[in-house]
């Protein structure tokens, strides 16, 4: 980053420690779901590594824990410390592949809606309203589950996984097609883009060129809230039964299996992923509140 | 009744202390307008907003007193100050539109304030609303003070502003900017009942303002800011004709003449030392050719619909004119008027519905943009808002160069460096300046970027919409001066757009006037000032601020 | 005005109708009921009779105008697996949901704005927490958060129920559990885990708006002309702050009536969304494009609301 501005950004980072901790956490967790497999024996995603034997064992400072388990295993077998480090992998990877396509998808909108008006305008200003009336929530389960009717049963587990992606992608794009619209028709009245009207550059030059990174930033805090939301849709999915499917639990799956012996009183395979969860969506919160905050050009005074 | 004595108030930013104000000491009497002049950044706001202890989060008060009637404001608690706001002293807000509470009926607010500072019962404090509404020369008060102020116009709600800041009766109030976001003959008027007011209730008034034409016609008093220091202080009319120092002498010499057209203003050039206000007179058409002509214009906006019915509003009707190559035309109006309109057909993105822009000899209306695009290059623009006019993503050198690269004058990076770097220099920019991103400079240093693109193309022709409305006066002197120069040795021709007149008679040699999208006046420049024809012209003239009253 | 309501009610239509043809669409072509009716054991012959019999084999729009003119009347046909008329269902089930969102709404709403007022005209040590709070609470899945609960709740201290509807009371067709002790121990989780979510949005984004209005010009401008704070705050900053909670409010119970979904399944708690939920399992499309239809109807009903009470507060929006 080149810009001077950004440089004032950083320094303010370096002075919000709730931000900088965040960000230690986050990249703690980007690490284990990266290194996962030097991290831990067990891969939980493989069956061949599974060992019945092994089902719900309790963490290792209960009776009958054991240490090459030291959160417990699920009613699998599973080692819950590696399920949490491949089950965050998949979350997060899910998580930033939706706000992606969300983000393109409503960025492209939104730039087409707010510099074109006309027609354009309300065609994507009606399907915004309309899906915004409806939840994510259940644009989301509608989405993936007819579209698992549809698939024959050979390939449904592997693709089951783009169509989350898709699915919890979709159901956000309106937020970004609305904040992208309104700043993009506030610079599409600046004189820098009359300036390059005057000059004779074609629509799509001056979209690109000029509105475009003049609109990225209103966006970026929408992105990070964005990223939180998608990763507890897909949570909430995987718990609902609607998510990815259960060979390859991600936190949510994991909580859901393990709901069924929470009466019994075997709480690791619930409150363990529920916490990485937690703590996953907290970081990224703190984060983009901080984000916000130092973008806000109001903020002069470190306080509004 | 008011004396600051060596003030000093520093702000915490995020790029560590800055000081605003230091070392200024003035005083204000009953019954007197005491003007605080300067351009932006002089601080004079910020000794408004002081005096009334509403410094905003992050400003203090270092050094200094501000007495009151004795009394130093700055050592005052909070409680005790705002015991003395409304009912002591009192400021009037610079912009009608947002200084009202949007959901509360004006009566209300009125009543409010009257309450709170003189103590009264509602049914009084009502009867005196009504009685400020009427002395404000509000129409049908019974009914309108119920009304929301949205309801009424601009004037109206600046009047509201003002009854609201003196309903308490202070002593002293404290005028930011009152009539700026004002058209100029509401301006007149909102002038004119603050000095009625002054004189029927000796309330003494400390006018915060840029605009040196307002000084000239309301204040008693005036004192000159820069960088938060006072320059020079005293009576309005000694200041105005013979200012002593070197920054009052610029400040006032760079106001354009409303009388008479100068070769240049009076501005300090590369060495320092003072250009000569020597006159000159307008341009003859003499053998020129034309370069732009204009026939039966005609723009409506918002017509069609999907079955042709909506009619749309026609914002310009029938216009006429031609420009001489190497010639300035003046497009004169208030707004609404049109002008801004017609510079914008001129380039083609207005909705032309009728008419011809003839370009030497090319019929700009309706021709192909295949065609169009080599003639775009010799016609290019210069906006008002130099905060808008340049993209802030871009470095400068991307800025310029882009129509240096879209006309595919220059390709290779050497080439555009050395052609940029060159055009910076005829705007009288330093080459470094290249690296940077907009918001690092000035308003000023913007707008001459904004020039530096504009001339990039070798363009003949120069539309200029309102170029110095949003800079500082010394600072409009300097473009304006620029501007001059450029077409003197370029030989451009240009059609300058303007609601002010000093500005308008500095720099054209033909002058049009437009009402409401239609041609009112089109005659010499000289000739315009001198012996008006139109009404409409002759009201535009009178109501001119200037210096030499 | 009128015609604005008009336009309104216009878009109510509108809205109803593309859902149920979106939801119809997608439902009809995304299975097939007789399969999950019939199993694999039956028969071609019993299939294709029954397929008729559900007029499966008629075009798209003549079915689509089929079911939109029976669900106008209320009447959304059977569900697949039990037979029961869904209209049934549907009334059934609605006082649990409505309930459940109900409570959680005015929990919701009136903490949400008292906090939300507090933490946007003070800054001191109580309105950091209170907005740590509220991220962290943004930060639960609304499923994490019941789940913690039960086991807390239930399983460890076993104070409250884990799952179901006790204590109901029956008014008309109404049934109510707010009228019993019993009642109340049973929705106060659901509730709690339903309102936290919401709670920690609505907090952050009345505070946003609060402290937008405090940057105005005439807030300012009311303060240099000596009120207090306590009267800025009451005639200046809560008028103009109505306008914009209001549709945050809309939009949060909204919100919460697509979240109680989850809240349902988690406590098995007899409303709508379970037994949307459940439907999901045998693939009962049309109880499920029927929950749909009736979701996007209370959404748009919450919007007209919404926007009647937006013209009712601020009178810029009176006589256009």
């Amino acid at each position: 980053m080149k810009n001077l501005l950004d440089n004032e950004i950083l320094q303010d980072f370096l002075r919000t420690p709730s931000a900088i901790l965040s960000f230690l956490v986050l990249l703690a967790i980007i690490f284990t779901s990266i290194f996962a497999p030097w991290l831990v024996n067990q891969n939980p995603f493989d069956p061949l590594q599974l060992d019945l034997l092994n089902s719900r064992l309790p963490p290792v400072w209960i009776d009958m824990g054991v240490a090459e388990f030291p959160l417990g295993t699920d009613e699998q077998g599973r080692d819950i410390l590696a399920a949490l480090f491949y089950g965050a992998r998949l979350s997060l990877l899910v998580g930033l592949a939706s706000v992606t396509f969300s983000f393109c998808l409503g960025v492209l909108l939104g730039l087409l809606a707010g510099y074109f008006r006309g027609w354009v305008d309300t065609v994507v200003t009606r399907l915004a309203d309309l899906q915004m009336t409806i939840p994510g929530l259940l644009v989301a389960m509608m989405l993936a589950g007819v579209i698992k009717t549809q698939l024959p049963a050979a390939i449904q587990e592997t693709v089951m996984i783009y169509v989350v992606i898709l699915a919890i992608g979709f159901s956000d794009w309106p937020r970004y097609a609305r904040v992208t619209r309104s700043a993009t028709m506030v610079q599409a009245g600046e004189d820098y883009v009359l300036a390059a009207k005057v000059m004779g550059a074609p629509a799509r030059t001056i979209l690109w060129r000029h509105v475009l990174p003049n609109v990225l930033r209103a966006n970026i805090v929408i992105a990070t809230v964005g990223l939180g939301i998608a990763i507890m849709l897909e949570a909430t999915l995987s718990f609902l039964g609607a998510g990815v499917p259960g060979t390859t639990p991600s936190l949510g799956t994991l909580i859901r299996i393990g709901t069924n012996y929470l009466f019994s009183g075997e709480w690791w395979t619930v409150v363990f992923p529920g916490l990485m969860l937690i703590l996953t969506v907290f970081s990224i919160n703190i984060l983009g509140d901080w984000l916000r905050d130092a973008l806000n050009p109001k903020m002069e005074h470190g306080h509004a | 009744m008011l004396e600051i004595r060596n003030l000093a108030i520093e702000f915490n930013s995020r790029r560590g202390q800055v000081k605003a104000v230091q070392g200024l000491s003035l005083n204000v009497q009953s019954g007197e307008i005491l003007g605080l002049v300067g351009e932006s950044g002089a601080g004079k706001s910020t000794v408004g907003t002081a005096i009334m202890g509403l410094l905003s989060a992050g400003g203090q008060v270092t050094e200094g007193e501000i007495l009151f009637k004795d009394q130093d404001l700055v050592t005052l608690s909070a409680d005790a100050l705002r015991e003395l706001r409304g009912r002591k002293i009192g400021m009037i807000f610079q912009d009608p539109m947002t200084a009202l509470n949007p959901v509360r009926r004006i009566g209300d607010q009125l009543i409010e304030t009257i309450r709170h500072a003189l103590g009264m019962s509602a049914s009084e404090a009502r009867q005196r609303a009504l009685q400020w509404l009427e002395r404000m020369g509000l129409p049908e008060v019974e009914k309108r003070i119920n009304y929301y102020p949205h309801e009424f116009s601009g004037g109206q709600r600046q009047r509201i502003v003002i009854a609201l800041a003196l309903c308490g009766e202070p002593d002293l109030v404290i005028a930011d900017e009152p009539t700026t976001a004002l058209d100029v003959s509401v301006q007149a008027q909102i002038l004119g009942l603050i000095k009625d007011l002054v004189t029927e209730t000796g309330v003494g008034v400390i006018l915060v303002t840029h605009n040196m034409g307002v000084v000239a016609e309301v204040t008693d008093r005036v004192a000159i800011m820069r960088h938060g220091q006072l320059v020079e202080s005293g009576p309005t009319s000694a200041i105005l004709t013979a200012p002593e120092t070197p920054y009052a002498q610029m400040l006032i010499g760079s106001v354009p003449p409303a009388d008479k057209r100068l070769r240049r203003l009076p501005m300090p050039d590369e060495s320092g030392a003072l250009l000569a206000a020597t006159p000159e007179a307008p341009k003859s058409d003499a053998g020129r050719a034309d370069i732009l002509s204009v026939a039966g214009l005609e723009v409506t906006y918002n017509a069609g619909g999907l079955f042709g019915q909506r009619q749309g509003f026609k914002a310009l009707k029938d216009i006429n004119f031609t420009l001489k190559q190497g010639m300035s035309l003046g497009l004169v109006g208030e707004s609404g008027s049109g002008k801004s309109t017609c510079a914008r057909a001129v380039v083609g993105v207005a909705p032309i519905t009728q008419g011809e822009v003839i370009y030497q000899g090319h019929n700009l209306v309706g021709m192909p943009e295949k065609e169009r695009r080599p003639l775009r290059s010799a016609i290019q623009m210069i906006f008002q808002d130099p905060y808008s006019s340049v993209n802030p993503r871009m470095r400068i050198v991307d800025i310029i160069a882009e129509p240096l690269r879209f006309y595919g004058i220059a390709t290779n990076k050497r080439d555009i460096q050395d052609r940029v770097e060159a055009l910076l220099h005829s705007v009288k920019l330093p080459p470094e300046v290249m690296r940077r991103y907009p918001h690092q400079f000035s308003g000023g240093q913007r707008q001459r970027i904004a020039i530096a693109r504009t001339l990039a193309s070798k363009p003949e022709l120069i539309i200029c919409d309102e170029p110095t409305s949003a800079l500082d006066v010394s600072v409009q002197a300097q473009v304006l001066n620029l501007i001059k120069d450029l077409q003197d040795e370029y030989g451009l021709s240009l059609l300058f757009i303007s609601h002010d007149l000093p500005v308008v008679r500095q720099m054209c040699d033909d002058i049009l006037v437009l009402k409401d999208g239609c041609m009112v006046e089109h005659a010499p420049a000289e000739q315009l000032f001198t012996n008006p024809q139109h009404d409409y012209t002759q009201q535009l003239l009178a109501l001119m601020p200037t210096l030499g009253n | 005005m009128i015609s604005l309501f008009i336009h309104k009610l216009g878009q109510l239509l509108f809205v109803v109708l593309a859902t149920g043809l979106i939801a119809f669409a997608i439902f009809s072509y995304a299975g097939d009921p007789v399969d999950a009716m019939l199993g694999d054991a039956a028969s071609e012959v019993e299939r294709t009779e029954l397929r008729e019999q559900l007029g499966l084999n008629r075009p798209f729009y003549l079915r689509f105008g089929d079911f939109m003119g029976q669900a106008v009347q209320g009447n959304f046909g059977r569900s697949f697996r039990s037979n029961e008329e869904i209209s049934t269902l549907l009334v059934e089930r609605l006082p649990a949901t409505l309930e459940l969102v109900l409570v959680a709404a005015v929990m919701t709403l009136v903490l949400g704005v008292t906090l939300g007022l507090y933490t946007g005209s003070h800054r001191n040590g109580w309105s950091r927490f209170i907005l740590s709070a509220s991220l962290l609470g943004v930060s639960m899945p609304t499923f994490m958060l019941g789940l913690l609960g039960i086991f807390l709740f239930s399983v460890h201290l076993g104070w409250l129920p884990a799952s179901g509807r006790p204590g109901t009371v029956d008014i008309g067709w109404w049934t109510t559990s707010l009228l019993t002790l019993d009642g109340w121990r049973g929705i106060l989780m659901p509730t709690m885990t339903l309102a936290v979510f919401n709670l920690g949005l609505y907090v952050r984004l009345v505070r946003a708006e609060v402290l937008e209005i405090r940057t105005t010009d005439y807030i300012k401008f009311a303060r240099a002309r000596g009120l207090s704070e306590a009267d800025i705050s009451r005639h200046h900053v809560l008028p103009n702050a109505l306008s914009p909670l209001i549709n945050v409010a809309a939009l949060n119970i909204g919100t919460m009536i697509a979240f109680s979904l989850i809240t349902e399944s988690v406590f098995q708690w007899p409303g709508l969304g379970l037994m949307f939920v459940n439907a999901i399992g045998f693939s009962g499309f049309p109880v499920m494009a029927a929950y749909f239809m009736l979701v996007a109807l209370m959404f748009v009903m919450l919007n007209l609301i919404a926007d009647i009470l937006l013209v009712v507060v601020d009178p810029r929006l009176r006589r256009g």
